[in-house]
C-alpha cells in the first residue's frame, strides 16, 4: 500500500467539509435511505474539483468516512485512472487515518463512476455513485415542478412510452446506460450511467447504494434488500449485454479468462479488437486465483 | 272537490283510450329583436283517442304545424297543457315534462313525420330509414330488412336504397321520410302534410299505411293539405281558426 | 334514469372577486369582467345533467365560458364554487372533492377529452401509436403486444390507416390528428367524453367525417359526451340537448330542435338568425 502523507492541511478539519455541511449531508442521506429512490435536495458545497467531476459522490463519501474506514475509488472499473487516483489521494489527504485500497473486498466505502464492482458487495460496504443527471424524467418533461408531481404520483407512463417508441423503431429497447429503474415499487431513479449489466445488482442487494449529484444538488439511495426493477414490458423482458461473438459464443476476458463479467472493447494499434474485464480489481483477483490454481492442483 | 292544477290524478277508465288531450293550447313567438309577440295558435282543446285520426284543418297561418310541433316539443307552448297518457297509464304534460322524458318518448312512443326530410348526411337511405329501429336495439340486419320492405311499399326503387337521400327528388325524399316515420310502431303519430308532394298512386299507398297504423291502435294527429286525404283518413276534423284579435291583443299586452 | 354526470352551481372567477362581481357581470350586463374589481367571471352558476349515452351540446361564442366548463370538469382548472357528481357504474365520484391521485386516475381511465388544438391532447413528437400507448401505460397496461393490438384496433375504428400508426402525428393532416386524439381518448373505454371544439378550424369535408365518426362511436359504444362548440351545425348534428352560454352563464337550455327552432332568449334568437 502506498504511503500516506502525514502532513495535514492546517486549514481543513477531518473530511474537508465543515461539521455543519456533513451534518446536513448525513440528514439528507438518512432521508434518502428512509424513502428509497426519492431525490432528496441538499445544498451542494463548492469542492476543489469542478462540478460534473464527481462532486456529488465526493461530498457523500466525505460525510461517510471515519478514521477506521477503508476507501476505494473506481472510474468505470479502474482504480488507476487519473480521476479515481486523485480522488483517492484527496481522501487520504483530508481524512487522516482512513486507509486507501484498490481491493473491493477490503473496502468499506467505494466511490464509483459508472460501474458496480463484479463481486457482490457485503452488508458492511457502501457504494457511492457519482451522478450527472439524477432525474430520469428530465428526458420526457422539461418542467421541474411537473416532474416532482409525476414522481409523487409514480406516474411514469411517459418513460414507458419512450420504451414503446424504442420498440417500434428498433424492435428492442436501446437504452445502454442510465436505465430507468423502479425502486421499492414507487420511485423510478436514474441509476447513473452504469451499463445495463449492473442494473440487476441494485435489486435486493446486501449493501447500501448511495447516489450523489453535486451539480443538480440531489441525493438518493437504494437501501439493502430493496427491490429495483428496470422498466420493461411484461412481454419484453429486460436484457443485459450478452457479449457474444459472431459465432454466438460468450466472449472471455483476454487477460483473466473470465466469462461472467462486463467487458471493455480495446482497440490495439493494429486495429485488432480485444476484450478485457472492465472491473480491474476483479480481473486481477481472478488472474491471481487462476495462477495459484495449477500449483494448488499439483499440490493435491 | 277542487283538483290541484299541478298534480294530475290518474285518469279514469272511461277515458283510457284517449292518448292525447290538448287543453287551451296556445303558441306565440316573442321576437326579442323587434320586441313583439307573434301569435301562432290560440286556445286549442281537443282529444285524440287510440286508433283514431284527428285532422287539423284551417287556413294557412292558423298555426296547425305549430300545434304539432308543440306536441312534439320542438316548440315550447305559451299557454295550455298537452296531456299524454303513456303506455303504463301515467299521464304527463308534454309542455313541461323533463327533457329526458321527451327524448325517451320520441324514441319509443311519439313519432313525427314532417314535409321535410331532416336526416344525418352521408348515410344510405336504408340506414336513414332503419335508424329509429337501430336506436331501439333492433339488430342491423333485421332493421335494414324492414326498412327495405317499407321503402318498396312506398315505391322507392331498390337501386336508391344504398345511396344517400341528399340527391333525391322532393317526392322521393318525402317517401323516405314517411318510411322512417312509420318504421317503429308508435302510440301517437304526428303527421305534418306527409303527402304534399306525392303523386296520386303514392298518396294512396300512404293512405293505406296510415290506415294500418290506425287499425293497430295508433292515435294520430295530422295536418293534410289535400282534402281527399282528410276525407279518406280522418275520424274527426278540427277547424283551427286564425289567431283572434283578442289573442293578438293579449299577446302584445 | 340516473344521470352519468350532474353539475350544479359551477363557478370560476379569475381574480380577487368582490361582492358585486356576480350582479355586475353576465348576459344582462353584457360583460364578464367585473367593473368594480376587474375579476373575470368566466363561469357562474352552471348546472348540467348528462344522461348515459347522451350527447349534450354547449353552445356559445368565445368568452362565453363554455371551454372553461370543460377545463373544470377535466381538472385542468379548479372551480371557485360548485359541485359535480360523476356516476360511474357502482361508484359516485365527487369530482371537486378528489385528491390529485384520484383525479389523475379518473382522467386517465374513466374520462376522455378531445381538444380543438391537437397539441393539447397529443404529443406530436411521438408516434400515433405511442400517443395511444401512453394512455394505456397510464392505466398500467404493460404488455407491449397488447398495447400494439389495442392501438391498432382503435386507429382502425377512427379510420387512421394502419400503416401510419408508427408515424409522428406532426406530419398528419388536421383531420387525421383529431382522429388520433379521439382514438387516444377512447382507448381506455371511458363512459364520458368531453369534446372541446373538435371540428373548429378543419375543412368542411374533414369536419363532416369527424362528426360522422363521433356519432358512430356514440351509437356503437354508448359513450356520453359533452360537445362544446360555437357551430350551430355541429350542435344540430351531434347534440340531443343543448345549453346556450353567454358571458359565463347558461341563458337557456332544452332539446336541440327546440333551441334551434323556437329559441326563447334574445341571444339565442340572434345566434340562430345569424346562422340562417
Amino acid at each position: 500500500m502506498r504511503a500516506r502523507r502525514k502532513r495535514r492541511p492546517a486549514s481543513y478539519g477531518f473530511g474537508f467539509l465543515d461539521e455543519n455541511a456533513k451534518k446536513e449531508l448525513r440528514r439528507a442521506l438518512m432521508k434518502a435511505v428512509a424513502i428509497p429512490g426519492y431525490q432528496v435536495p441538499y445544498a451542494s458545497r463548492e469542492m476543489p474539483i469542478a462540478r460534473g467531476f464527481g462532486t456529488g459522490g465526493l461530498q457523500i463519501t466525505l460525510a461517510l468516512l471515519g478514521e477506521d474506514d477503508t476507501v476505494k475509488v473506481i472510474d468505470q472499473g479502474s482504480d488507476e485512472s487519473v480521476n479515481a487516483a486523485n480522488l483517492r489521494k484527496f481522501f487520504a489527504l483530508v481524512c487522516l487515518g482512513v486507509t486507501e485500497t484498490t481491493r473491493t473486498t477490503d473496502a468499506t466505502v467505494i466511490q464509483t463512476r459508472h460501474r458496480i464492482p463484479e463481486r457482490r458487495l457485503r452488508a458492511d460496504q457502501i457504494l457511492v455513485f457519482q451522478v450527472p443527471y439524477p432525474d430520469p424524467l428530465v428526458v420526457v418533461e422539461a418542467n421541474a415542478g411537473k416532474r416532482r408531481e409525476m414522481h409523487g404520483a409514480a406516474n411514469y407512463a411517459r418513460l414507458w412510452t419512450k420504451l414503446y417508441e424504442d420498440m417500434v423503431t428498433f424492435d428492442e429497447i436501446t437504452i445502454s446506460h442510465r436505465y430507468p429503474t423502479r425502486i421499492a415499487g414507487h420511485y423510478v431513479i436514474d441509476p447513473s450511467p452504469i451499463p445495463r449489466w449492473d442494473v440487476p445488482k441494485l435489486h435486493m442487494a446486501d449493501c447500501l447504494y448511495l447516489f450523489g449529484a453535486g451539480r443538480e444538488k440531489r441525493i438518493y439511495a437504494v437501501p439493502p434488500h430493496t427491490t429495483a426493477q428496470p422498466l420493461s414490458f411484461s412481454d419484453v423482458p429486460f436484457r443485459v449485454e450478452d457479449f457474444t461473438d459472431e459465432h454466438g459464443k460468450r466472449r472471455a476476458c483476454a487477460r483473466c479468462g473470465a466469462t461472467g463479467t462486463f467487458l471493455d472493447e480495446l482497440l490495439a494499434a493494429d486495429s485488432v479488437k480485444s476484450y478485457h474485464c472492465s472491473d480491474i480489481d476483479f480481473c486481477t483477483e481472478t488472474l491471481k486465483a487462476t495462477q495459484c490454481a495449477p500449483s494448488s492442483k499439483s499440490a493435491a | 272537490m277542487p283538483t290541484p292544477k299541478s298534480s294530475l290524478p290518474p285518469r279514469c277508465e272511461l277515458h283510457s283510450d284517449v292518448v292525447l288531450e290538448l287543453k287551451g293550447l296556445g303558441k306565440a313567438f316573442y321576437l326579442h329583436e323587434q320586441s313583439k309577440s307573434v301569435p301562432s295558435a290560440s286556445d286549442v282543446s281537443l282529444e285524440v283517442a287510440a286508433g283514431t285520426l284527428v285532422a287539423l284543418v284551417g287556413l294557412s297561418g292558423a298555426g296547425k304545424s305549430s300545434l304539432l310541433k308543440s306536441v312534439y316539443r320542438t316548440y315550447l307552448p305559451t299557454h295550455g297543457r298537452i296531456l299524454y297518457t303513456r303506455t303504463d297509464g301515467q299521464t304527463l304534460d308534454l309542455a313541461t315534462a323533463p327533457e329526458n322524458e321527451i327524448i325517451a318518448l320520441r324514441e319509443r312512443e311519439i313519432g313525427f313525420v314532417t314535409q321535410f326530410l331532416h336526416c344525418l348526411p352521408r348515410q344510405s337511405t336504408l340506414d336513414v330509414v332503419a335508424r329509429p329501429l337501430l336506436r331501439l336495439g333492433v339488430p342491423l340486419g333485421d332493421a335494414r330488412e324492414r326498412a327495405r320492405t317499407l321503402l318498396n311499399r312506398l315505391g322507392v326503387l331498390e337501386r336508391l336504397h344504398d345511396i344517400g337521400p341528399a340527391t333525391f327528388s322532393g317526392g322521393e325524399r318525402q317517401r323516405v321520410n314517411i318510411a322512417r316515420g312509420l318504421i317503429v310502431r308508435r302510440r301517437l303519430l304526428l303527421l305534418d302534410e306527409p303527402t304534399a308532394s306525392l303523386d296520386a298512386a303514392t298518396r294512396d299507398k300512404v293512405i293505406e299505411l296510415v290506415r294500418e297504423e290506425k287499425a293497430a291502435g295508433v292515435a294520430i294527429l295530422a295536418v293534410f293539405h289535400d282534402t281527399a286525404v282528410v276525407a279518406a283518413l280522418a275520424d274527426q276534423r278540427r277547424e283551427i281558426a286564425l289567431p283572434t284579435a283578442a289573442a293578438l291583443a293579449s299577446e302584445v299586452a | 334514469m340516473r344521470p352519468i354526470l350532474e353539475v350544479s352551481g359551477l363557478s370560476r372567477i379569475y381574480g380577487p372577486g368582490c361582492p358585486r362581481c356576480i350582479e355586475a357581470t353576465g348576459p344582462d350586463a353584457e360583460r364578464n369582467v367585473c367593473p368594480h374589481c376587474g375579476s373575470i367571471v368566466a363561469v357562474h352558476d352552471v348546472g348540467l345533467r348528462l344522461m348515459p349515452g347522451e350527447i349534450l351540446g354547449i353552445m356559445g361564442e368565445s368568452g362565453s365560458g363554455k371551454s372553461t366548463v370543460v377545463k373544470l370538469l377535466n381538472f385542468d382548472e379548479t372551480p371557485t364554487t360548485g359541485r359535480a357528481a360523476f356516476f360511474d357504474g357502482e361508484r359516485t365520484w365527487d369530482l371537486f372533492g378528489l385528491n390529485a391521485a384520484e383525479k389523475r386516475w379518473l382522467r386517465d381511465n374513466r374520462m376522455g377529452t378531445v381538444y380543438q388544438n391537437p397539441h393539447l391532447g397529443l404529443n406530436l413528437d411521438i408516434s400515433a401509436g405511442g400517443n395511444i400507448a401512453e394512455r394505456l401505460l397510464m392505466s398500467d397496461v404493460l404488455s407491449y403486444g397488447e398495447i400494439r393490438e389495442r392501438a391498432r384496433d382503435l386507429l382502425a375504428r377512427t379510420q387512421v390507416p394502419a400503416i401510419r400508426m408508427d408515424e409522428h402525428p406532426r406530419r398528419f393532416s388536421g383531420g387525421m390528428q383529431q382522429r388520433v386524439q379521439i382514438a387516444r381518448a377512447l382507448v381506455t373505454n371511458p363512459p364520458l367524453l368531453l369534446l372541446d371544439e373538435v371540428t373548429t378550424g378543419l375543412d368542411l369535408s374533414v369536419q363532416a367525417r369527424i362528426l360522422d365518426l363521433i356519432l358512430d362511436l356514440q351509437e356503437r359504444l354508448g359513450i356520453a359526451m359533452i360537445a362544446v362548440t360555437h357551430d350551430l351545425g355541429v350542435i344540430r348534428l351531434l347534440a340531443t340537448r343543448t345549453v346556450v352560454m353567454r358571458y359565463g352563464r347558461i341563458v337557456e337550455g332544452g332539446l336541440t330542435d327546440q333551441i334551434l327552432e323556437d329559441p326563447q332568449h334574445a341571444y339565442t334568437q340572434e345566434l340562430v338568425a345569424a346562422a340562417l
